[in-house]
C-alpha cells in the first residue's frame, strides 16, 4: 500500500514561497495559520539553504500518540489526520511536534486556543468527501480527485515533492545520482570563496 | 397558588437538562467522525502514482 | 579564432566594465581584457574571471539580465555590452544561447511592440511622415485629418528643418513630473502637462517622489484607470479633479498578449467584470465616445453595445505591423494553438502532429507574412541554420549598406536555403524587379506593392515572395558592435550621477547636461560635480521582492502575500547599523539627497555589504512617517501598506532610453 510522504529538496528550493501561497489559497487559511512555512538557515550569508516544512504525516505520529482525547486517525494511505469536532484545543501535540505542525486560531476574549489545524496532504477530514463541511473545516480535498498536494504540484524548482513515498525516493535517489551529490548551483563554493 | 408554585419551580428545573450525547473518552481509541472515501486506498495509489508522473517528474 | 581578432579590432575595445575572455586551445592562452573591473565595480577579480571562463568554456550560454542592467544612466552602454559579450562568444541565434531579457510583467513586450511609448507608433515604425502615411491607411483614415489633431507648430529641428509635435519624441512616463514642473519655455510643445491619466501606472515606481506629489497636485486633471485605487489616488493633497474609474482584471477580460520571448497567446475570460469595473478596450471606447473620435478609432473594428470586439482590433494590427511580423498571429490561430497546447513538444516548443502541427508555440514574432502563409513563428533571432520559412532568420539591414566605407551588409553569412547567398538589403519593389522575381507576385500584390518596401506593402506580397527564395525580408546584414548613432558608439563606463567614489567621477564622468532630450531639459552633469557622499555616505539601491509586484497595492491587497511581507525595510549591513546605532526591526529615517525622507524597518544582514543598502519598490501608502489610510476609499486600503522607496530615489536618466537610474543612489540612515 502507497505511504504518502513529503520531501524537500533543499538544494533546488528559492524561497520563493508559491508552496505557502498556494496551500493558503486552496484551502483558505487564515491570517495567522501557517500549514506550511519556508525556513531559511543562514540567510544572507554564504551557504544559505531553504526548506518548505508542514506536516510530515509521521508513520509514529507523535502528535497521534499524546493526544488526550485521542482526536487524531491514521488514513490508508499514511496521511495523519484529526476531527476538530473531538479536539479541544489543549496545544499538548504542538508540544509534541519536532516541526511545529499544529497550528491554532487566536479566538476568544481570553486568547482561548481554539481547534488545532494542521497540513492534511490535502486531504480533507473526517467529512464526508466534496461536503460543503469538509472544505469549511477542514479544506479542499485534492487527494480524492485524484491529484496530490497543491504545493508540491506548484513548486516552481519542482523542491518540494509529495506523494507515494516509493515514487518520491526514486526521483530523489536519481536527481542525486545524475549531479553527483554536490550543489547544483554552480558557483556557490566559487562565488563565496569556498573551496 | 400551590399549582402556581409547583409551575415556577418545573419552569426552573428545565435548566437542570443535561444533553447524554457526550463522547466519552476511552484511552487510545479514536472515537471521531468516520473518513469516508469515494475510492479505496488501492485505487488512490494507482491514480495518485500516474499524477505524480504527470505533474512532479524532472523533465 | 581569427574572426574574433578582427572583431576585436572593428570594436577598439574600451570598455570596462565586461570582462572578455577568449580561450584559445590551440594557443592554450588566455586573454583577460579588464582588471579595472574590480576597481570599479567592487566584484572580486577571482570571481569575474572564473564567470568569464565558464562562459567560454561552456557554450551554448544565455545571458539574462532586467532593471539591473538597464535601470542606470548608462543602462544602454550596458545592454549592449551583454550583447556584444553574446557575440563575441558565438552565442547569438543558437538554440541554448542568445540574451534572454525578463521584461516585468506579463504582456509588456506586447505593451512596447503596439507602441505604448512616447517615440513611436506601434511596431517600432517611429514617427517620420512615412510612417504616419502607413498607419492612416491600415486605419483607413485620412493623413490629413490626423495631421490636423496635432499642434502645427514647431519646438524643434531635425537638421535645419522645423519639426512639428507630431513627428518628434514625446515626453516618457520617467519624467512625465518634469512635463508638468519644468518651465513651459523650456519644454519643446506648446505648454505643459495639464492632465495625466494613469492607466494601469504605479506611481511609486517612479523616483522622485515629492516632486511627484507636487507635480500632481498641479494638474488640472487627474485621472486613475485601474482594479486598485493605487497609490495615485492617495499621495498627493489634491481636494478635486481627481477621478478613479475602476477597471477589470485580466481574469474579467480576454485578448492577446505578448511576452519576454515574443510570442504570444490568446487569453480567455472567467468571469464577468465585477461590481462597476470595466475591461479597458470599454474604458477607451467610453472616451473616445465622449471626446468625440470613437467613429474614427473603431471604423473597421465592431462594436457590441460599449464593448469593441478584440479580435478585430486584433486584425487591425495584423494588417499594418509588417515591421516586426505581428501579421501572422490571428486570433483563429492563437485560439487554435491555446486549445491544441498538449500537441506541443515541451522542449522545442514545436507542434508535433495535430492541428497546429510545425507551428512554434505562440507564433513568436516575426511571424512573416499574411495569415494565410502560416509561417510557424522565429522562436531564436537570428538563427541561420533554419530557412527563414521554418522560423530561422539573419541579421536585419536596419543601418544602412555602408558606413565609413564599411560593408554593412553580411559576407558570406546567409540563411539555410538562401536563394541569395551573400548579405543583401531590405526588400523593396524595386529590389523585387532587379532580381527578376517582380512576376511571382500575383495581380493583386503588385498593385500594392508597387513603389512600396516590405514594411509598407500591405499584401505582404514582397514579404511572401522574398521568404519564398528563403531571404529574409528584412534584408541580411552585420550585427555591429559599434552604434555611431549613440552618445557613447563603444560602451563605456559612466559613474552613476549619485556616487561616493570621486576618484571614479574624475576618470568616468557622466554626460553633459541636455538641453533637450524628449523635449525636455535634462541633468547630468551638473547634478555629478556635487558632492553628496559627505552628507549621503551610503550607497543605495533598489529591487524586487517575489511576494509582490510593481507599485504592491494589488499584491498587498492580497491576503496570503500579504502576510508574508508585513514591513517596509532597508536592508543594512551590521557594520553600518552598529555605527548608526540602529537596531535590526527598528524603525529608522532613510534621507535621500534630494529632500525626501521616508521612515521604515532596519532589516539588518549581512547580505548587503558595508556601505551598501537594499529597498524593495513594492511598498506605498505611507508618505514621509505618515499613514495615508484615511485617503483611500473605504474598504479598497491594501493590507499592509508602508513607505515607498522612492520617496527618496533620486534623478538621473538613460542617455538613449531616459531610463530612470533607480539601481544606484546615495542616501543616511538615521535612528529614529
Amino acid at each position: 500500500m502507497a505511504r504518502m510522504k513529503f520531501l524537500c529538496d533543499d538544494e533546488r528550493c528559492i524561497e520563493c514561497n508559491a508552496c505557502v501561497t498556494a496551500c493558503k489559497n486552496e484551502h483558505e487559511v487564515p491570517w495567522g495559520i501557517n500549514r506550511r512555512r519556508v525556513v531559511t538557515l543562514d540567510d544572507g550569508v554564504p551557504g544559505e539553504k531553504s526548506i518548505s516544512v508542514a506536516c510530515m504525516h509521521c508513520t509514529d505520529a507523535p502528535c497521534q500518540a499524546v493526544c488526550p482525547v485521542d482526536c487524531f486517525y491514521t488514513t490508508d494511505d499514511g496521511v495523519v489526520l484529526h476531527d476538530k469536532d473531538i479536539c479541544i484545543g489543549c496545544g499538548y501535540c504542538f508540544y509534541a511536534c519536532p516541526f511545529g505542525a499544529p497550528q491554532y486560531p487566536q479566538e476568544g476574549a481570553f486568547g482561548a486556543r481554539g481547534k488545532m489545524d494542521k497540513c492534511t496532504f490535502c486531504a480533507g477530514g473526517p467529512e464526508e468527501d466534496h461536503s460543503h463541511e469538509e472544505l469549511d473545516k477542514y479544506g479542499r480535498n485534492r487527494l480524492a480527485e485524484g491529484k496530490l498536494p497543491l504545493c508540491a504540484e506548484m513548486c516552481s524548482t519542482k523542491s518540494l515533492l509529495a506523494g507515494d513515498g516509493d515514487v518520491v525516493a526514486d526521483l530523489f535517489r536519481n536527481r542525486v545520482v545524475r549531479r553527483e551529490g554536490r550543489g547544483e548551483a554552480w558557483g556557490w563554493n566559487t562565488a563565496y570563496q569556498d573551496k | 397558588m400551590k399549582f402556581s408554585t409547583i409551575l415556577i419551580a418545573m419552569l426552573f428545573l428545565t435548566a437542570c437538562y443535561e444533553d447524554t450525547d457526550v463522547t466519552l473518552h476511552e484511552a487510545g481509541v479514536y472515537k471521531g467522525s468516520v473518513d469516508q472515501h469515494a475510492l479505496t486506498a488501492h485505487e488512490r495509489e494507482t491514480v495518485l502514482k500516474k499524477r505524480f508522473k504527470q505533474v512532479q517528474m524532472d523533465r | 579564432m581569427s574572426s574574433f581578432g578582427n572583431w576585436i579590432g572593428v570594436c577598439k575595445t574600451r570598455f570596462l566594465r565586461v570582462l572578455l575572455v577568449q580561450a584559445n586551445r590551440r594557443e592554450g592562452q588566455f586573454f583577460a581584457v579588464c582588471v579595472e573591473q574590480h576597481r570599479v565595480s567592487g566584484a572580486k577579480e577571482a570571481d569575474v574571471l572564473k564567470a568569464a571562463q565558464m562562459m567560454a568554456e561552456h557554450r551554448p550560454g544565455t545571458f539574462i539580465w532586467c532593471m539591473g542592467g538597464t535601470q542606470h544612466t548608462i543602462g544602454n552602454n550596458n545592454t549592449r555590452a551583454y550583447c556584444i559579450f553574446q557575440l563575441a562568444l558565438g552565442n547569438m541565434g543558437v538554440s541554448g544561447g542568445g540574451t534572454n531579457i525578463f521584461r516585468g510583467h506579463d504582456n509588456v513586450q506586447g505593451a512596447t511592440d503596439l507602441g505604448v511609448l512616447s517615440h513611436t507608433l506601434p511596431g517600432y515604425y517611429g514617427l517620420s511622415e512615412g510612417a504616419w502615411k502607413h498607419w492612416s491607411k491600415v486605419w483607413d483614415l485620412d493623413y490629413d485629418w490626423i495631421k490636423n489633431r496635432f499642434d502645427q507648430n514647431s519646438y524643434e529641428k531635425v537638421g535645419d528643418k522645423n519639426v512639428g509635435p507630431m513627428h518628434t519624441k514625446g515626453i516618457p512616463v520617467s519624467r512625465w513630473i518634469d512635463g508638468v514642473l519644468e518651465d513651459k519655455d523650456d519644454i519643446d510643445q506648446n505648454d505643459t502637462i495639464k492632465a495625466m491619466v494613469l492607466w494601469g501606472h504605479a506611481p511609486n515606481s517612479q523616483t522622485r517622489g515629492p516632486e511627484m506629489k507636487a507635480a500632481m497636485e498641479k494638474l488640472e486633471l487627474m485621472v486613475v484607470v485601474d482594479p486598485y485605487p493605487s497609490v495615485s489616488a492617495v499621495m498627493n493633497d489634491r481636494q478635486d479633479g481627481l477621478y478613479l474609474l475602476p477597471a477589470s482584471t485580466q481574469f474579467e477580460t480576454y485578448g492577446s498578449l505578448s511576452s519576454s520571448n515574443r510570442s504570444m497567446q490568446w487569453r480567455h475570460k472567467i468571469i464577468d467584470p465585477l461590481f462597476e469595473s470595466k475591461p479597458d478596450h470599454v474604458i477607451m471606447h467610453k472616451f473616445a465616445t465622449k471626446l468625440g473620435f470613437a467613429d474614427q478609432l473603431f471604423k473597421h473594428i465592431k462594436v457590441d453595445g460599449e464593448e469593441p470586439l478584440i479580435e478585430d482590433i486584433t486584425r487591425e494590427f495584423n494588417s499594418g505591423m509588417w515591421t516586426i511580423g505581428y501579421t501572422g498571429q490571428t486570433p483563429e490561430r492563437m485560439k487554435l494553438q491555446s486549445e491544441n497546447l498538449h500537441t506541443f513538444n515541451k522542449t522545442t516548443l514545436k507542434a508535433e502532429g495535430g492541428p497546429c502541427d510545425g507551428e512554434f508555440y505562440g507564433l513568436p514574432w516575426p511571424c512573416w507574412g499574411t495569415p494565410e502563409m502560416k509561417h510557424p513563428g522565429t522562436p531564436l533571432l537570428y538563427d541561420t541554420s533554419k530557412s527563414v520559412a521554418e522560423g530561422g532568420l539573419t541579421f536585419r539591414a536596419r543601418f544602412g549598406v555602408e558606413h565609413d566605407g564599411e560593408n554593412l551588409l553580411a559576407e558570406g553569412s546567409f540563411s539555410a536555403d538562401s536563394d541569395i547567398e551573400d548579405g543583401y538589403p531590405e526588400f523593396t519593389g524595386e529590389m523585387l524587379k532587379k532580381l527578376g522575381w517582380w512576376n511571382e507576385l500575383t495581380a493583386a500584390e503588385k498593385t500594392a506593392a508597387e513603389g512600396k518596401n516590405w514594411k509598407t506593402d500591405l499584401s505582404g506580397g514582397i514579404q511572401r515572395v522574398a521568404i519564398k527564395h528563403g531571404c529574409a525580408p528584412f534584408g541580411n546584414a552585420k550585427a555591429r558592435a559599434v552604434v555611431w548613432q549613440f552618445p557613447d558608439p563603444v560602451p563605456i563606463h559612466r559613474e552613476a550621477l549619485y556616487t561616493n567614489r570621486r576618484d571614479l567621477v574624475e576618470k568616468y564622468p557622466t554626460y553633459e547636461d541636455r538641453k533637450s532630450f524628449y523635449r525636455l531639459p535634462t541633468r547630468y552633469g551638473s547634478i555629478q560635480k556635487q558632492d553628496f557622499s559627505q552628507e549621503f555616505p551610503l550607497i543605495m539601491t533598489s529591487g524586487r521582492l517575489v511576494e509582490y509586484e510593481g507599485g504592491g497595492e494589488e499584491t498587498r491587497s492580497n491576503p496570503w502575500l500579504a502576510e508574508l511581507q508585513q514591513d517596509m525595510f532597508i536592508e543594512i549591513n551590521p557594520g553600518d547599523a552598529n555605527d548608526a546605532g540602529v537596531k535590526h526591526e527598528e524603525q529608522v529615517w532613510v534621507d535621500g539627497p534630494e529632500g525626501g525622507s521616508i521612515k521604515v524597518m532596519a532589516f539588518v544582514t549581512p547580505r548587503v555589504e558595508r556601505g551598501v543598502v537594499f529597498m524593495p519598490f513594492h511598498f506605498g501608502g505611507h508618505y514621509q512617517g505618515k499613514d495615508l489610510l484615511e485617503n483611500y476609499p473605504e474598504g479598497t486600503a491594501p493590507y499592509v501598506r508602508g513607505e515607498s522607496c522612492n520617496t527618496v530615489f533620486t534623478y538621473g536618466y538613460d542617455s538613449v532610453t531616459a531610463m530612470q537610474e533607480t539601481k544606484v543612489s546615495l542616501c543616511r540612515i538615521r535612528a529614529v
